[in-house]
């Protein structure tokens, strides 16, 4: 599981660096995120390079989203790409964490 | 004089019944004989061997008198050569005093009687009369016997008409997406095969075929019954739950068995049957087997043929488990064939059987057309094998082709792919679905679609590999594609624990679980998602995607 974090002021962006986030990697995934997710209030991930997400890929992005908000932060999603999408929009994900094009966008927003 | 090659003789034989054959080799005693049966009212024909007597008999004579001392053929011999062509003639033997003997032994051959030279005449008519009047009786016992012989084949011929008028169904005129079609060719005896078909409600069709053992009135009435006891358990199901649940085929079953039990077993009988239901919305096929000859299915994307099979014993064994019933799931244009014993069982004439390998080369080679043809190719192929067109068992069969109306697809492409229960290989599986797809998907806007299959193969097979196999690793699973023109279908075959699609909650999707949206993203990313499990425990998960 590879992820790279970067910070911008107090918000975190972690890059995903793998092309799927599905059962085979969304535990390493949670697990991974634990660091970032403790240290900052803010956090973006950066999907821009997956192509592909299942269920519990989303399930792990849900619990770090929940991870979040526990504590009164805020998840940020960004560079969702086409086949993604259409599966937040078929779960929902789309109206519960919000979503931006770039990592900039996202950044900015907070 | 030989008075047989008398001209005048023949012609006044008016009534052929009463013609005596009378040989001796004295002339003398001949026409002694002659004289008195012709005054007795019979016509006499008079031989001096019994090589004559060979010539000169025929079906008129209704008595013959033989010396047994002749020349050529002896009377003994004679009377050999009269009871093996002429069995209901029985000669009278004439013996001289010192050879008794031989005329005990011509009784015991079949001889009417025996009388000892020297004779009075009256004595020789008396008894030749009373021949001729044995004889007649025994031509009308003949008679009497083929009038009832007939009469009895007239019944079968009844009989049989009602076999096919009320043990032999008719199906449904027009039901959605089943194309069906029946045949049964009557044995010379008639028995208790029968099918009939059943609907229970709009989206489902039952058909029953019952084969009860052994034959004529009483295994068909035996089968009437059974038959009735099915429409009684359907209509009392009916009545008791309107619009509610549908009775499963394996309560059925169990219902007919308990009502049918003490009888069967009263009269040493036994019922090998199978109850299918075609479910053809959800393309399911659920049945319940009884030790009937397995129906075969003809998957027409691969081409290939396999058996159903159940696992009960026929009704009427004494050992009794719950019925058990079992699913399958169908493509579009998938054939079955449900058959008797009669067809597999067919001998040639060198004693070989049919078999279920001959059927099943047959399926393969006819089932694609229509079902009429898949039996009447069957009809002509058994017919063929066996060189008759009478046989000795009831032959029936059935086939059915599934959500036809439409126009069999064109196989396109097939391709498997087998992996191992592992997390780690849903990748592959991805690359797997992607890279088939593509092959015949091939417009931008297929795109999503593609990827809705991916999402469908992955969130299947993880389910499979974390609840199938209990998160087991090293366990197969089989990964079949076929490409049609059209369609597209991805079946995932896997032997682990068998899994109930409708069991299955509703996703929450508010954000607040993390889990149980698999299904739900399932049968939303394909057009169509099945899941069945095979006897021997194979679970097929199957999903299709239609395009154009």
């Amino acid at each position: 599981m590879k992820l790279k974090v970067n910070t911008y002021m107090d918000v975190a962006v972690v890059e995903l660096r793998e092309k799927a986030l599905d059962a085979s990697n969304s535990e390493a995934f949670k697990k991974n995120m634990a660091d970032s997710l403790e240290s900052f209030q803010k956090v973006v991930i950066d999907l821009s390079r997956v192509e592909f997400i299942d269920s519990s890929g989303c399930g792990a992005l849900l619990s770090c989203l929940r991870q979040l908000t526990d504590r009164q932060g805020e998840l940020r999603l960004c560079g969702v790409q086409k086949n993604v999408a259409r599966l937040f929009e078929l779960v929902r994900m789309n109206r519960i964490i919000d979503t931006f094009a770039t990592k900039e966008d996202a950044v900015k927003g907070f | 004089m030989n008075s047989a090659a008398d001209p005048q003789n023949r012609e006044t034989g008016e009534d052929a019944a009463k013609k005596v054959l009378i040989a001796d080799d004295d002339p003398t005693t001949r026409k002694l004989l002659e004289r008195a049966l012709a005054k007795s009212g019979f016509t006499p024909i008079g031989v001096g061997d019994g090589d004559a007597v060979v010539e000169q008999i025929s079906g008129d004579f209704c008595a013959v008198v033989l010396d047994i001392r002749m020349p050529g053929m002896n009377g003994l011999e004679c009377l050999d050569y009269i009871k093996r062509n002429y069995p209901d003639l029985s000669p009278i033997m004439l013996t001289a005093s010192d050879a008794v003997s031989d005329a005990v032994y011509a009784m015991k051959q079949g001889a009417f009687d025996y009388i000892v030279k020297p004779f009075h005449t009256q004595q020789i008519s008396s008894l030749v009369e009373h021949a001729a009047r044995s004889f007649e009786q025994t031509l009308r016992l003949r008679e009497a016997e083929e009038r009832l012989r007939q009469a009895r084949q007239n019944e079968i011929t009844v009989a049989s008409r009602i076999q096919q008028s009320l043990l032999i169904g008719r199906p449904p005129a027009d039901f959605p997406g089943l194309e069906i079609a029946h045949m049964t060719i009557p044995s010379q005896e008639i028995d208790g095969d029968f099918y009939d078909f059943i609907r229970l409600n709009p989206d489902t069709m039952d058909l029953v075929v019952a084969d009860v053992m052994g034959k004529g009135i009483r295994a068909a009435f035996l089968g009437a019954a059974l038959k009735s006891y099915f429409l009684r358990v359907v209509s009392e199901t009916r009545l008791s739950t309107p619009g509610g649940n549908v009775i499963e085929p394996e309560e059925i079953v169990d219902a007919v068995y308990s009502h049918m039990i003490a009888r069967l077993v009263e009269l040493e009988s036994f019922v090998t049957l199978f109850y299918a239901r075609f479910h053809p919305k959800k393309k399911v096929l659920t049945y319940v087997d009884c030790g009937h000859v397995r129906p075969l299915q003809l998957h027409c994307n691969t081409g290939e043929v396999t058996p159903l099979q159940g696992e009960n014993m026929p009704l009427g064994f004494p050992e009794k488990n719950p019925f058990r019933q079992f699913s399958i799931s169908f493509a579009a244009n998938d054939v079955f064939l449900f058959y008797s014993d009669g067809l597999t069982e067919t001998c040639s004439p060198a004693g070989e059987q049919f078999g279920e390998d001959r059927l099943v080369a047959c399926v393969k080679r006819y089932g694609r057309q229509s079902p009429e043809t898949l039996i009447q190719a069957l009809k002509s192929e058994v017919v063929d094998f066996s060189g008759q067109t009478s046989f000795a068992d009831d032959f029936t069969c059935v086939a059915v082709r599934a959500n036809a109306g439409t126009v069999p697809p064109e196989l396109l492409g097939h391709q498997e792919l087998l992996v191992e229960s592992r997390l780690d290989e849903l990748s592959r599986i991805r690359r797997f679905i992607r890279t088939f797809s593509k092959k015949y998907m091939r417009r931008a806007s297929d795109d999503a679609r593609i990827s809705g299959i991916e999402l469908a193969g992955v969130e299947l097979a993880t389910n499979i590999i974390q609840h199938g196999y209990d998160g087991h690793a090293g366990r197969p699973i089989r990964i079949e594609a076929v490409a049609s023109r059209g369609e597209m279908s991805f079946a995932f075959y896997d032997r682990g624990r068998a899994f109930d699609p409708d069991s299955c909650p509703a996703p929450v999707l508010d954000g607040s679980r993390e889990g149980g949206m698999g299904m739900y993203i399932i049968t939303q990313s394909v057009d169509e998602f099945t899941y069945s499990r095979n006897p021997d425990g194979e679970n097929c998960n199957r999903l299709v995607v239609r395009w154009g």
